[in-house]
């Protein structure tokens, strides 16, 4: 008798959310946005500057609590989280930060070890292992006794998602993978977070204003617009899309 | 039941169940138990859940035998991960061969002699341009001398002040409990007229000075240095040496003297009332006693002093300033450092022309 411990729950949508508003100060940010993410896809989230985008990406890690509606991440409504609920959600999580947000006084295998060393109970020689692993997943084994500030914007950016993946996250939150990445880069590391997801089956859900990543990627598009979603549906759908907006931003990146 | 299992029949070895980083721990206690042997091959059909951790556990057994052992009957989902995840090929972390000490000595001193050359040519430069600089007007932004002296000298104004009270406070109560024993009492304003005029003025001014402003500087250096703003400078014609740190020394050499002075005559004002307190000293007797001690010399020393003390002040800053890297923690690294080193060269320098008064 085998129970997987972070087996799928009965409900699809990995991460759900239900009319969130959102206000700072004057600002409207967030107008009633609903989205439901499905478990084992990799949804983009694109949007202009100032859409929301990143609020939004806020509130799905709890860094914000929701003032009105609804967040549900990995079964657990977030609204109303303890602490320590909040804490194991976060452990089924790696976030790709913009800048990726390393230690800077760390070495960028210590960074990658640091989520295993407290949250996983593994022999040192395995947690070596892990980390060695990821960071040839993300083409980094020749850097790991590098310190951040040494490394390139890529590179912090792959060794940011080498820490994310440490754990083998059910979900993975990506902040502007491509951004400040030469194409190359940026399609070997869409390339690779396309076949990550494949094989560990995690739910992705990438914040981006990047059309070629997005194309390349993208299972399900959900287009953010003044702080409310104007439209939800795959590539194809978006191509074939009669919104305005959407129409302009996807015109403008050919 | 266990959620997860490792046997050894034969050469073969049998792991079934879920293989993930909660079981990781325990198979591995496990398979230690069985001990030394030889494994030709890894069942692992019945495993039906595997992670990084599982992958790297089986990565870890193959690696422990010479001739690694052969993973069969992995199911397609356990197979497909164990192909992403192999860190058999991922080499081991190569060992850096250490240098014999001599060779790591002779590396620190040459680092060392490197770093002094660099800090003495940088001051040098900033001396050089800070005396050409009546002719150099254009080289530097209008109110650029003037700004210095504002954060440098005025805005330390209280702070000098209040601690140089303090100071001179302190130096009465303490002479004075000595002194009364001999009925002494009117060579307390000697030894707080020379004292504070001599040491702690200056001292306690420039320790101030190079926490303030010291500080300031550098993290202001290291911050343009990290987000490339000196090298726009250079690239337009500007000399980040005559543009930005010259009317940082030239501020400082124009305050540092007015602290001091400031410092100097606040101690001394502190102490007299002190003394008239503690020992009921009048005013007039005590200012009649302070013409007599306290000599221009005393004063010269003591303000002439302070110069040094500015100046080494902002070479150090300046120069922990431009070698800083490493982005935000190395601006904050920089200022640490400058704080540390211009305190230290400071009171070295002080302990240098306490050698002259022996002359």
């Amino acid at each position: 008798m085998i129970e997987p411990i972070d087996g799928p729950e009965p409900e699809q949508a990995a991460v759900s959310i239900h009319d969130l508003r959102v206000r700072f100060g004057d600002t409207d940010v967030l107008r009633g946005v609903s989205a439901r993410f499905v478990r084992g896809e990799i949804a983009v989230v694109l949007g202009a500057s100032g859409s929301g985008k990143t609020t939004l990406l806020k509130h799905i890690l709890g860094l914000l609590r929701p003032q009105h509606g609804r967040v549900e991440v990995l079964g657990v409504e977030l609204a109303d989280a303890t602490e320590s609920e909040l804490a194991a959600v976060r452990r089924r999580m790696g976030v790709l930060f913009q800048q990726g947000a390393l230690l800077n006084s760390a070495t960028v295998f210590e960074n990658v070890r640091i989520p295993l060393e407290q949250h996983a109970l593994l022999p040192e020689a395995v947690m070596d292992r892990i980390v060695r692993t990821k960071l040839a997943l993300v083409g980094l084994e020749s850097s790991e006794a590098a310190l951040p500030s040494e490394l390139s914007g890529g590179m912090r950016k792959r060794a940011s998602l080498a820490r994310a993946l440490a754990l083998d996250p059910d979900l993975l939150l990506c902040d502007e993978p491509s951004s400040g990445l030469d194409p190359v880069t940026a399609r070997s590391l869409d390339q690779l977070l396309r076949d990550l997801q494949r094989r560990l089956g995690m739910t992705m859900i990438v914040i981006s204003h990047d059309m070629a990543g997005m194309r390349r990627t993208a299972d399900r598009v959900f287009f953010l617009q003044r702080g409310q979603i104007v439209f939800t549906g795959t590539v194809d759908e978006a191509d074939a899309c009669e919104v305005q907006e959407v129409r302009d931003f996807l015109s403008a990146a050919v | 039941m266990m959620r997860a299992t490792i046997r050894l029949s034969g050469s073969s070895l049998t792991i079934t169940g879920t293989v993930d980083r909660t079981t990781v721990s325990e198979l591995h206690r496990a398979y230690r138990k069985l001990g030394r042997m030889r494994v030709a091959s890894i069942d692992v059909a019945a495993v039906d859940r595997i992670d990084s951790a599982g992958v790297a556990f089986l990565d870890e057994i193959r690696s422990g035998s010479g001739d690694p052992p052969a993973i069969v009957g992995a199911k397609e989902a356990v197979q497909g991960l164990i192909d992403l995840l192999d860190t058999g090929s991922v080499p081991a972390r190569p060992e850096v061969a250490r240098e014999p000490w001599l060779g790591r000595l002779g590396g620190v001193l040459i680092d060392g002699w490197q770093a002094a050359a660099a800090q003495l040519r940088l001051s040098s430069a900033i001396m050089f341009w800070s005396l050409a600089a009546p002719l150099d007007r254009r080289s530097r932004r209008r109110g650029a001398i003037a700004a210095q002296c504002r954060t440098i000298g005025s805005s330390a104004v209280p702070i000098v002040g209040f601690l140089s009270l303090i100071i001179g406070v302190i130096v009465v109560l303490q002479a004075v409990l000595q002194l009364r024993q001999f009925g002494a009492d009117i060579f307390v304003v000697d030894l707080l007229a020379l004292s504070v005029s001599r040491e702690m003025g200056p001292l306690i001014t420039a320790i101030v000075v190079a926490g303030r402003s010291g500080s300031a500087i550098a993290a202001q250096i290291a911050t343009m240095k990290v987000t490339e703003e000196l090298d726009a400078l250079t690239v337009m014609a500007l000399d980040p040496v005559r543009y930005v740190m010259v009317p940082m020394l030239i501020g400082m050499l124009i305050s540092i003297p007015l602290l001091t002075a400031l410092s100097i005559m606040v101690g001394i004002v502190g102490g007299m009332v002190v003394s008239a307190i503690t020992v009921g000293l009048a005013f007039e007797t005590f200012i009649a006693r302070l013409t007599d001690v306290l000599g221009f010399i005393d004063l010269f020393i003591g303000i002439g002093k302070s110069f040094f003390f500015g100046a080494a002040i902002v070479f150090t800053a300046c120069y922990c300033g431009m070698r800083s890297h490493g982005g935000s923690e190395g601006v904050g690294r920089a200022t640490t450092q400058s704080v540390v080193a211009s305190i230290f060269a400071v009171i070295a320098l002080d302990a240098v022309f306490s050698l002259f008064y022996l002359i």
